[in-house]
């Protein structure tokens, strides 16, 4: 075998290890989102492994990568745990969300190709929509797209990988189908604001319209939070 | 200065060590070692990190070295390319402007929160560091003075006591960042690279939020200006933070 396909070959194996550590990440996610992992829970890789019929390296791989995420955090000699979530997480996360997105809206103001506007359109479109057929997955699905998109047309890959390490899809889920108990729809309407904001082209405005959704997001976040208690203060 | 721990992993957690303690150290070590060399350009941009040689060199297995390559692929020093491998990633101009912007907005926000947290006893330790790096600047101590300026915007970082915040700062890689200065501002007047330290302290000492989130503001804009005017370039003095908002 020459050298090119010896390294073929191996960048192969490589993306298949990827593909397969990808999916064991979600898969693990998900069983967290779905509270199928508790808060505080261990998580045990031997028996993660076997449920999903993949390698414990794999498993362990998949976890290393969760970690950094925050959602899970790992102790010495004790093992791999479901982090809590506490109200103090909720808040950061949308005042970083508020910071970072405020920034990319001002850049896209700035830019915006009507095509781009379109692409936006379509989602918040889609979104309500899903909201309004009770589709909670399709409308959480397109809440994090909506977001993404936004941070995509800004460009620059360190404002795309400090976006993702705040876990937007995560805190998504969190937020509408989980213990924040936000109304779908109501959220999903909220983003007409951004949308107009952009529309404008007017750099200051889409800045301001994007942080105070998310600002007023955490407020009714923490109020919700009040009233059930659910969460760690 | 002690190294930087280049983790992307929230800060709060302390502990370093997880399930299996030998082999996160492991994997720790391996990643300071070659964060190391990559900061000291021992690997070229574009360059072609091999597992196998890696591993050789620095006596572990591969698995470790996997594993370490993919931390710094989430903090962007590495990339794997299809048919290539892992490589080096060439920064450009864009790049570092991105991390400077990016570095402000962070920054900006934790000064906003210091300028409220900081005690008499902290703003004053900000400034004896400040004197400090004066000194180092007239004895043209670069690298050292490069290590200070890490220290001071990570006390002020520390200091707005936002957990996710000090996560995704450590993200933009104040490490490499500061060899990129080491480089970069040997050329420009250090005297004027230390006073930009100084009015952000004096917006601190003044427990004045938007002026210590100007301060840091204005001192960004002043990095990516000696970016763009290259070496040699003539630096302005640090203009009033009233004077941007």
């Amino acid at each position: 075998m020459n050298v090119q396909a010896e390294r073929s070959l191996r960048d192969l194996a490589i993306a298949e290890r990827r593909a397969l550590r990808d999916h064991v990440r979600e898969a693990i996610t998900n069983a967290i989102l779905d509270g199928e992992f508790q808060p505080g829970e261990r998580i045990v890789e031997t028996r993660v492994a076997r449920e999903l019929g993949v390698s414990q390296t794999t498993v362990r791989e998949a976890l290393v990568e969760i970690e950094q995420l925050g959602i899970i955090s790992s102790r010495p000699h004790r093992g791999v745990f479901v982090r809590p979530i506490t109200s103090r997480d909720v808040v950061e996360m949308y005042e970083m969300r508020a910071l970072l997105e405020g920034h990319a809206a001002r850049l896209v103001a700035l830019s915006l190709a009507d095509d781009d506007l379109s692409e936006l359109e379509g989602l918040l479109e889609e979104m309500v929509q899903s909201a309004a057929a009770g589709d909670v997955r399709a409308m959480i699905r397109k809440d994090v797209e909506f977001h993404s998109t936004v941070c995509r047309l800004a460009g620059g890959h360190l404002l795309a990988r400090l976006w993702s390490a705040v876990n937007p899809h995560l805190w998504t889920f969190v937020a509408v189908r989980g213990l924040l108990g936000l109304e779908p729809q109501l959220v999903a309407r909220r983003h007409s604001k951004i949308v107009e904001a952009l529309r404008s082209r007017d750099a200051d405005r889409a800045e301001a319209a994007t942080r105070s959704h998310m600002m007023e997001l955490r407020d009714i976040a923490l109020l919700k939070l009040k009233e059930t208690g659910v969460i760690k203060r | 200065m002690t190294a930087w721990p280049l983790s992307t992993r929230a800060v709060d957690d302390g502990e370093m060590l997880g399930a299996i303690p030998e082999r996160r150290a492991l994997r720790t070590d391996v990643r300071d070692a070659l964060t190391r060399a990559i900061v000291q350009r021992r690997f070229a941009p574009g360059e072609r990190i091999v597992e196998s040689r890696v591993a050789r060199e620095l006596g572990v297995s591969q698995t470790a070295v996997r594993e370490a390559l993919r931390e710094l692929e989430s903090v962007g020093l590495v990339t794997h390319l299809v048919n290539r491998g892992c490589v080096i990633r060439k920064l450009t101009p864009a790049d570092v402007v991105e991390i400077y912007r990016l570095r402000a907005l962070l920054e900006g926000e934790a000064a906003r929160r210091a300028a409220e947290r900081l005690s008499p006893d902290d703003v004053a330790s900000l400034d004896a560091l400040v004197d400090d790096m004066e000194s180092l600047g007239e004895a043209h101590q670069i690298a050292e003075l490069a290590a200070l300026d890490v220290s001071f915007h990570r006390a002020i970082v520390e200091a707005a006591d936002h957990k996710l915040l000090t996560r995704l700062w450590l993200m933009t890689n104040p490490e490499l960042w500061m060899h990129l200065a080491e480089v970069g501002v040997a050329d420009l007047p250090l005297p004027v690279v230390v006073r930009r330290h100084r009015a952000v302290v004096d917006a601190l000492r003044a427990r004045n939020a938007e002026a210590a989130h100007a301060a840091i503001v204005y001192h960004f804009e002043d990095c990516v200006r000696d970016l763009e005017l290259g070496d040699g370039g003539e630096a302005t003095d640090p203009a009033p933070a009233s004077l941007r908002s």
